[in-house]
């Protein structure tokens, strides 16, 4: 009773400290503002305007929701190809060392190279869950290899004894030993990936997506959209986060971990 | 009858065992008795196959079905007690009767109360009970024992031994069991084989 006392007390301080900090910042931007032309820094009044003014409308929230999905997409995507490639270059050598250089050849190739390279090839409806991906993948594909190379190897061996087959292995011993390390790639890649696929939708200027705004934003040099938009970027990233973070608490896995 | 013939095995520059040789019979329970650390555990990880880096043969094993218990329990954590058993059995007993063996053997060790608990809810000692629960509802021709008492204290080494010559009684195999624990060996086998020195070797048998 009095532990969650102080933990509530606690969690309403950190809050109270973090409005705070917020409301500074708020500040430091309306003086800026004033001395500045607010066609290149509107105010946060004027910001906030246009923020409301984009939730009255519907098409904003297909506009976000078409825009997560292409994230969703993307991540999904990233998830079955780095635990699948993550666990076979756990399992072989060779497999790993085959696939080290697109590993590096990706984590190294600025994203703008790979949106441009992506509209060349492919339809540009999938460049921005593409682009996502592709940032998504060296994430959990590395947490995946250091989960695989993390499990019980007493379990393994026990397993070997009573010839358990390599799939049920996997399947209960395995992939539950990784999953907290798929957990976190997981987590890590979800900002990255996001602003990765809205980096694309602006560059491929895809209809009905949030880089297709901020892109009008700018070329139509409605500043305040650009920054509303950006906002709405930011409230989505941190929505994600905390739901997936949510899911993985409920999930009680690292519950079971404890005291083995 | 299980022999290891001429078996070599060394780790770095340290020898382990040298041209060494046993036979176990069938049926008995053989328990291999030597100092901490004197590489008896390799014997079973021989006999079980986890270590094939050797050199020199094993007869008559390759066509036996191996239980082991080990040191520790190896439970998953994130499998309950029931499923822990089934995570082994599942494939080697027909589906219809495997929920019934589970039942079957944690009624044996006691545990059938806590089927469903996950591992991080038992102490040690019913997690080793858990372990020779897998052991003997999983079907074996040869059951090894690698120190399974180890670290528990008195009351519950004396309780897991009663069980364990109830659970051997029961089922009369071919039983190995590695131990530093003369009165273990006293009371359990038929036959103590006592292993002394570097390279290993059997210095006499009773």
């Amino acid at each position: 009773m009095r532990a969650s006392t102080t933990n509530n007390k606690k969690m309403k301080e950190r809050k109270f400290d973090w409005l705070l900090v917020l409301g500074l910042w708020l500040i430091v931007w309306s003086l800026i503002s004033l001395r500045v032309s607010a066609f290149y820094l509107p105010s946060p009044l004027e910001t906030g305007k246009a923020l409301f003014a984009l939730f009255l409308l519907k098409e904003t929230y297909i506009i976000i929701v078409m825009s997560l999905f292409r994230v969703l997409a993307g991540l999904i995507l990233a998830i079955f190809l780095g635990v699948t490639t993550g666990l076979l270059a756990g399992v072989s050598t060779g497999v790993y060392k085959f696939l080290q250089p697109i590993l590096v050849a990706i984590k190294s190739t600025p994203v703008v190279s790979f949106i441009i390279l992506a509209m060349i090839y492919m339809n540009k409806a999938y460049v921005p869950s593409f682009c996502g991906m592709l940032l998504c993948y060296p994430i959990i594909y590395y947490n995946v290899i250091e989960g695989y190379r993390t499990v019980d190897s007493e379990l393994i061996n026990m397993s070997k004894v009573y010839n358990v087959p390599m799939k049920r292995q996997l399947l209960r011993l395995y992939i539950p030993s990784m999953a907290p390390y798929i957990f976190a790639g997981i987590l890590t890649s979800i900002g990255i990936g996001w602003k990765g696929t809205i980096a694309a939708e602006v560059i491929s200027v895809l209809q009905t997506s949030i880089g297709n705004e901020i892109y009008s934003g700018k070329i139509y040099l409605d500043t305040e959209a650009v920054f509303s938009w950006t906002i709405i970027i930011i409230i989505c990233s941190l929505a994600i986060e905390k739901t997936t973070k949510k899911l993985i608490l409920k999930n009680n896995y690292y519950e079971r971990f404890k005291v083995i | 009858m299980i022999a290891l013939s001429d078996i070599t095995k060394a780790f770095d520059d340290l020898v382990i065992l040298d041209r060494f040789n046993l036979k176990f019979n069938m049926k008995e329970v053989t328990c291999l008795l030597g100092p901490s650390g004197c590489g008896k555990s390799t014997i079973l990880k021989i006999l079980s196959t986890l270590d094939t880096e050797y050199s020199g043969s094993i007869e008559g094993i390759m066509d036996k079905r191996i239980s082991f218990v080990f040191q520790e329990s190896r439970l998953l954590p994130w499998l309950t007690v029931g499923e822990n058993l089934k995570y082994v059995l599942e494939g080697h007993i027909p589906d219809k009767y495997l929920q019934a063996r589970v039942e079957y053997f944690l009624e044996k060790v006691e545990l059938i109360d806590f089927m469903n608990e996950y591992p991080n809810t038992l102490s040690g000692g019913m997690k080793q009970r858990v372990s020779l629960a897998r052991a003997f509802a999983m079907p074996h021709d040869v059951l090894l024992l690698d120190e399974p008492f180890q670290g528990l204290d008195c009351e519950l080494k004396e309780q897991l031994m009663t069980l364990l010559e109830k659970l051997i009684e029961e089922d009369r195999k071919t039983v190995v069991m590695v131990t530093h624990d003369i009165l273990e060996a006293r009371r359990l086998a038929n036959r103590i084989v006592f292993l002394t020195g570097q390279p290993l070797q059997v210095a006499r048998e009773e």
